[in-house]
């Protein structure tokens, strides 16, 4: 059976044929030798039995007058019938009468001789007849003849099988015919597949025509084979694009089979981390994966193998990981391992393979200044942290802010911003290379790039603060010197702060412990340097403890106060600058320099200043309403820097106005130069939506900034406020006073009006008014005072107003400022 | 009387079908008498009735004893049983269709054909009987066996037809040439 089921289809169908039509033919011939066989002795039984009859009616004269010699005779009549083996007749009492032929054996017990009949028995026939005559047995008639019926039926079934073997070579030479129609393509067909098999030549097609089914079976075969074909291909593309790249990219692979806990190793892996070429690198059967683990930095490992196990299990996609490992020569290097897990049909990870990159250059090295990044830095720190245990071994870590250099970036173009960037690393470079020359020892520094605008250096063997310091001088002194960018001149100072090693126990410790420092020092002023010392850390501490603060006393603990802005020429109150202050529950009122500069750092300052905003708003909308005002108060708001670029100002200040029912006439916004130029662009856009909404615009702190006073007449400012500094020197400089008037004549030439803020004193305000400068505010007039008091005030005079009618307020007019705000000097409060 | 006794003396050691030579030969010639009957036609108006029996004779001296009673017995031929009759006097043979002489009756006889009141008799003798040319059939003896001859011209005057199968058994047939 396992033969047959080798066999090939052809063989099985005509075998099948044969079967099929063999068992047919043989049935066929069966029924026919049967119905023939039958039918000869019937016939052959019949022509004995006539000869019988005949031999038995010649007999009867014979056998009445017992002449036997003439039975005998009648019996030897029948010699013409060459099949007759004989015959005998007996006489009434079953004696032998007669005999004729080879007839023997043969008794009238034995033959049934008596009783009439056909038997066939061994090839021979036998017919017994009686003899009768006048209506009475007589005798009897044996017959015996070689029935011949043998031979005809040898002869018959001759023929048969001629006949029969001649119709199934027909059947078959039809078959073979027809089923050629169908195997041949089949055979064609599994021709192509075992060929493709084996020389795995996918290009190859089936090119036999064929017709139904098999039709099908051959053009999606030839459908199957071009798309097996199209994926071998791009599998094979990929493959070389990848044995391409990762030759390219230099990088190594690996290939770690899960079940039997091994990993290949590419050469290329092991030479990546200093193996010499002729090294045994790769044991057959793969390697431990321990050859991997045992290489990465301990800080790193258990990362790297929770990354693997969380891919492992299917928690990420793909494995991608960066992580330091041990270089025979040089220490750690950083490497990028890539890896994919194949799942078998449970999910069940059981090969995982990748690549592994060296990426210590770009992981350590900063592209635009070619400094070690932060990353390298931060290695090194925790090097030199471990090595500073020992008491020679201490160092120090400068921390560089470079002074606006945002505003270089935004004027110049980031093009310009990143020149200046790498002129300023290379002075650092070449200061540090002075320093060491200078000390005349060996010292390692390490100056880096934190990104940004900030720099760090690293000043190994420091032992005395004053020895970073030193650096630090120099530092500052080699950046005195402006850089030529663009064809400019461009001054760039930094702010240095300056950690020593015993300062922290981490890298990021004294790292952010010299950024403290740094913002200390650029606290103080631009192009400094300061040591961190404890108390900044404490300061640090609580400005963190202000701004988690800060975030809860929105809307709770904070409140505004307000300062009146006061006509120099009409001596009346036109209106008030809000003024926010936190009504700190353990440290009472806090003034907005405590809490300001946190919020600015961060987006609370936003939050902050939308609802100063409102509440502002809100109150004089309020106040103006209630109170029967001759010319309704208006009140002024500081906006913050992020504020004014936080692109849903504008709609801020409209929606906050429609719900305060303020008239928008009534509200000035007071901005600094500095907050305008960050993103002039968009400010200007800002600012002419609100000028579209009829609110004031008022630039604050005036003169500081160094934008040109020719951008001023872009923007649509109503108010140009005058900065405190100018006011304040109005009585001693004659430099100040012609600032004051520089601006109040181009504020003028403008159309703008002109506060003067921080007036003290009758002399400043006399100048001012000689100025021709239109408002004033400040302690002469009132200190900021809280809403209720300033609520009261402004009852008062409405009441005053009311009481003395035309004649008081004629009156008013010629008072002093003192005479006017002395009752309010007195119900000031003090923060 | 004599020849009463003798016939009874031979019915008495007769036995069974005289089909071999070695038996009684009157028992076979008894037989052939009887199945004569069978190959003969007789002119028409010999009988009566289709039943009538066919009426064997017995002239003179009979040989037979019980053994033409016994053959005679519950045989019929084409529908007509056999009855039998002693003769002395060939005078009184009417209605006799088969009438045998005994070899020793040979002076009555002479000559039978004169004698017999009719024709379409079957006369059977014996060859050592009277005038033997005179019988249409007669008994020979040979090699031991009992044949019979024809004389077909005296069968023919007697109108009777004789099967030709009877006479392919006859030893020996005589007819004159016309």
């Amino acid at each position: 059976m396992g033969a047959y089921k080798n066999r090939s289809i052809r063989f099985r169908l005509l075998l099948l044929i044969i079967l099929n039509s063999g068992m047919a033919l043989a049935l066929a011939g069966i029924a026919l030798f049967a119905y023939e066989s039958i039918e000869q002795r019937r016939v052959a039984a019949r022509e004995l039995s006539a000869e019988a009859g005949i031999v038995s009616a010649n007999s009867t004269a014979a056998l009445s007058f017992a002449d036997e010699k003439a039975a005998a005779e009648t019996l030897a009549a029948l010699g013409g019938d060459a099949h007759l083996v004989g015959a005998i007749i007996f006489d009434r009492k079953d004696r032998v009468f007669a005999r004729y032929g080879r007839i023997s054996g043969m008794s009238p017990s034995k033959s049934n001789a008596g009783e009439e009949g056909v038997h066939f028995e061994d090839g021979s026939l036998t017919v017994s007849q009686q003899i009768r005559f006048g209506g009475e047995r007589i005798g009897t008639i044996v017959l015996r003849s070689t029935s011949d019926i043998q031979a005809r039926l040898r002869r018959y079934i001759g023929i048969l099988f001629l006949v029969l073997s001649l119709s199934l070579g027909l059947a078959l030479a039809l078959s073979s015919r027809t089923q050629r129609s169908i195997t041949n393509p089949i055979t064609a067909l599994s021709a192509i597949a075992r060929s493709i098999s084996v020389d795995r030549n996918y290009g190859v097609r089936a090119n036999v025509a064929a017709a139904g089914e098999i039709g099908i079976l051959i053009d999606s075969f030839n459908d199957m084979l071009s798309q097996i074909e199209a994926r071998e291909e791009s599998l094979r593309e990929s493959q070389e694009r990848y044995a391409l790249a990762s030759r390219g990219a230099n990088d190594g692979l690996w290939d770690w089979k899960i079940p039997a806990n091994k990993i290949y190793f590419s050469p290329r892996w092991f030479e990546m981390l200093g193996s010499a070429p002729g090294d045994p690198m790769a044991p057959k059967g793969g390697s431990d994966p321990d050859e991997w683990f045992k290489r990465i930095h301990p800080n790193d490992l258990n990362r790297v193998q929770s990354e693997i196990e969380r891919h492992r299990i299917g928690q990420v996609s793909e494995l991608v990981i960066e992580y330091r490992m041990r270089h025979r020569d040089s220490g750690y290097i950083w490497i990028l391992t890539r890896g994919m897990a194949v799942r078998d049909a449970a999910g069940v990870a059981v090969r995982m393979a990748g690549s592994q990159t060296d990426i210590t250059e770009g992981k350590v090295g900063d592209a635009l200044t070619g400094l070690p990044n932060r990353l390298y830095l931060v290695d090194k720190l925790e090097s030199a942290l471990d090595e500073a245990k020992r008491p020679d071994q201490t160092f120090a870590l400068l921390f560089l802010d470079l002074d606006r250099f945002k505003l270089v970036n935004d004027s110049l173009g980031h093009a310009c911003g990143d020149e200046l960037l790498t002129g300023v690393a290379g002075r650092l470079r070449s200061c540090v290379r002075g320093g060491e020359r200078a000390a005349g020892r060996t010292r390692q520094a390490i100056v880096a790039r934190l990104g940004g605008d900030e720099f760090a250096i690293l000043l190994n063997g420091i032992h005395e603060e004053a020895d970073a310091t030193v650096v630090a001088q120099r530092v500052v002194a080699e950046l005195e010197a402006p850089f030529s960018i663009g064809g400019r001149q461009v001054f760039a100072t930094a702010s240095i702060g300056i950690a020593m090693s015993s300062t922290g126990q981490t890298a990021e410790e004294i790292l952010r412990n010299a950024d403290t420092a740094m913002y200390h020092a650029k606290a103080k002023g631009k192009a400094r340097f300061q040591v961190f010392d404890e108390g900044m850390r404490e300061r640090a501490v609580a400005r963190l403890e202000i701004e988690t603060g800060l975030r809860k006393a929105i809307g709770t603990q904070l409140v505004l106060y307000y300062q009146p802005e006061i006509s120099i020429v009409t001596k009346k109150v036109i209106g008030y600058e809000a003024l926010v202050r936190w009504d700190h529950p353990e440290r009472g009122i806090l003034p907005p320099s405590e809490f300001i500069p946190v919020a600015e750092e961060s987006d609370l300052i936003v939050q902050l200043g939308r609802w100063v905003l409102r509440e502002a708003c809100m109150q004089m909308a309020r106040w103006n309403h209630i109170e029967d005002l001759e010319t309704p108060l208006s009140v002024s708001v500081n906006v913050a820097p992020r504020q004014l670029n936080d692109p849903e100002f504008a709609d801020d200040v409209e929606r906050i106005l429609a719900d305060t029912g303020l008239d928008p006439a009534c509200l000035n916004l007071e901005m600094t130069e500095g907050s305008i130029m960050v993103n002039p662009e968009m400010t200007l856009a800002t600012l002419r939506r609100l000028k579209q909404l009829n609110v004031g615009l008022e630039i604050d702190d005036f003169g500081t900034g160094y934008s040109s006073l020719s951008y001023l007449q872009k923007l649509p400012f109503d108010t140009v406020k005058v900065d405190r500094s100018f006011v304040k020197e109005l009585e001693s400089g004659t430099e100040s006073v012609e600032i004051v008037r520089t601006i109040v004549d181009l504020a003028r030439s403008l159309g703008m009006q002109v506060v003067a803020e921080g007036v003290e004193t009758g002399e400043q305000l006399s100048k001012l008014a000689e100025l021709g400068c239109n408002f004033g505010q400040g302690f002469y007039f009132s200190k900021p005072v809280s809403s209720q008091t300033t609520l009261a005030l402004i009852r008062e005079r409405s009441e005053m107003r009311r009481a003395f009618g035309k004649l008081e307020s004629s009156a008013q007019e010629t008072e002093t400022a003192d005479e006017i705000f002395a009752p309010e000097l007195a119900a000031i409060e003090l923060p | 009387m004599i020849s009463r006794l003798a016939m009874t003396m031979i019915l008495m050691s007769g036995n069974g079908f005289p089909a071999q030579p070695a038996s009684n030969e009157y028992d076979v010639k008894a037989a052939f008498l009887v199945n004569f009957a069978s190959f003969v036609e007789w002119p028409e108006g010999s009988f009566q009735k289709p039943d009538d029996p066919i009426l064997i004779c017995v002239l003179g001296r009979d040989p037979f004893g019980r053994a033409l009673d016994d053959v005679a017995a519950g045989k019929s031929i084409s529908g007509r049983p056999i009855a039998l009759r002693k003769l002395a006097d060939p005078r009184n043979a009417s209605g006799c269709r088969i009438l045998f002489i005994h070899s020793l009756e040979r002076k009555k006889t002479t000559p039978l054909s004169r004698v017999l009141p009719e024709q379409g008799v079957l006369t059977v003798g014996e060859e050592d009987g009277p005038s033997p040319e005179s019988m249409i059939v007669n008994f020979t003896i040979e090699k031991g066996r009992v044949r019979f001859s024809v004389n077909l011209d005296i069968a023919e005057r007697e109108k009777l037809q004789l099967s030709s199968r009877l006479l392919g058994l006859a030893s020996s047939v005589r007819k004159q040439a016309k």
